[in-house]
């Protein structure tokens, strides 16, 4: 019996078997788009990703500026989510997006609420303090002011509702709409998510790169 | 002439041709499990659209060639083999049949290709038969002549020209 392949063959199997050809064609695409595309995702500790609690920023070329400046560190990515707090979908844009943010800028009342029963709830550990070597590290300058929990410092402020000076010094509104005609104005600070690769070595993880970047961020935005 | 189409040499040489399809499906199947590893190892981000495609383009390809070779050569192929040792442990009809009609078109019998022959039985008043031979066989028969033929469920095993 004659096995070698022959036209006719070839073409009767296409013309009996074309739906499978065309199944082991659709199967051999999401089978290698899947497997090289989730081996060359885009890891945590390649990512500095900021979740702003905002009504808005304003240009800028923030995220391309992060990944230029720390490229060299491994980071190829940089996002920023932002967010109105008047959005009802907030909670679940920042357990979405905030939870895997390194630095989430939120509202003074949205801290107040989260830190009011620090006793009863792990929140505390969600969260890195500004510790001596910490800022040493990564704030550039000690003009800065904190929102305190337990003595200890959790969040930097970014913009002041009450002080026009601190915000001079400190022109977070450059990049960031923190006010909205008929809202009250309320102070918004900064946290660092301690769930982060990036926070090397005040954190177990992979990199420093948020500390790097965060020390590039405050540089960026300090008159 | 006499041709023996189906023999137990012939049912060795079947066996050897599936053994050799066999080692072409391992070494084929090898050749891509290598490319996958080699693609797997070399990939990075940069060069990710040329992997996806070329793993598509060579995976699809090495399973259309395995689809076709387990449904058009090595099924036949066991299908021909299982009829050939039925075909030489039965009793087998043999007959003195001239040629009437030649058929070209191969039919799949049984799950193995065959072609044609109409054919009158000599012996028997010339009583009209179909007969059946594996399509790739090596014989010229000629309509108008007479063979004897040696058959089994239609399927020529043995045929010798007799004029």
């Amino acid at each position: 019996m004659k096995i070698g392949p022959n036209r006719k063959d070839i073409g009767d199997y296409f013309v009996s078997y074309g739906w499978l050809s065309l199944i082991f064609i659709i199967v051999s695409y999401v089978a290698w788009y899947w497997s090289i595309t989730t081996i060359d995702e885009v890891k945590p500790y390649e990512k500095i990703n900021f979740f702003i609690e905002s009504y808005g920023l304003k240009d800028n070329t923030l995220s391309s500026d992060v990944v230029s400046r720390l490229s060299a560190k491994g980071v190829v990515e940089s996002n920023l989510y932002c967010y109105s707090p008047k959005d009802a979908s907030i909670s679940s844009y920042y357990t979405k997006f905030g939870t895997e943010s390194d630095f989430i800028i939120l509202y003074q009342s949205d801290l107040d609420t989260m830190f009011q029963n620090v006793s009863s709830t792990s929140v505390l550990s969600s969260f890195l303090s500004f510790t001596a070597d910490f800022k040493a590290a990564a704030v550039p300058t000690s003009d800065y002011q904190y929102y305190a929990v337990r003595g200890q410092d959790y969040a930097l402020k970014l913009y002041d509702a009450n002080d026009a000076s601190y915000n001079a010094l400190h022109p977070f509104a450059n990049l960031i709409n923190f006010t909205l005609e008929g809202a009250s104005a309320e102070s918004s600070y900064l946290l660092l998510n301690a769930s982060t690769p990036n926070y090397v070595p005040y954190q177990n993880g992979a990199t420093g790169n948020a500390v790097l970047a965060l020390n590039y961020f405050l540089g960026l935005y300090h008159a | 002439m006499e041709v023996k189409l189906i023999s137990l040499e012939g049912i060795e040489a079947l066996k050897k041709q599936k053994r050799k399809l066999w080692i072409f499906v391992i070494l084929f199947s090898l050749g891509w499990v290598v490319f996958t590893v080699f693609a797997f190892v070399f990939q990075n981000r940069s060069t990710q659209l040329l992997w996806i495609v070329l793993g598509t383009i060579i995976t699809s390809f090495w399973l259309i060639t395995l689809g076709y070779t387990f449904t058009k050569v090595y099924a036949p192929l066991r299908h021909y083999e299982a009829f050939s040792i039925q075909a030489l442990s039965k009793e087998r009809v043999i007959n003195s049949v001239r040629v009437c009609e030649l058929h070209k078109e191969a039919e799949t019998y049984k799950g193995f290709r065959t072609l044609i022959f109409d054919g009158e039985e000599v012996d028997e008043a010339n009583r009209k038969m179909i007969f059946r031979y594996e399509d790739s066989a090596d014989i010229h028969l000629e309509a108008g002549r007479v063979y004897e033929v040696e058959a089994y469920d239609d399927v020529v095993v043995r045929i010798k020209e007799i004029s």
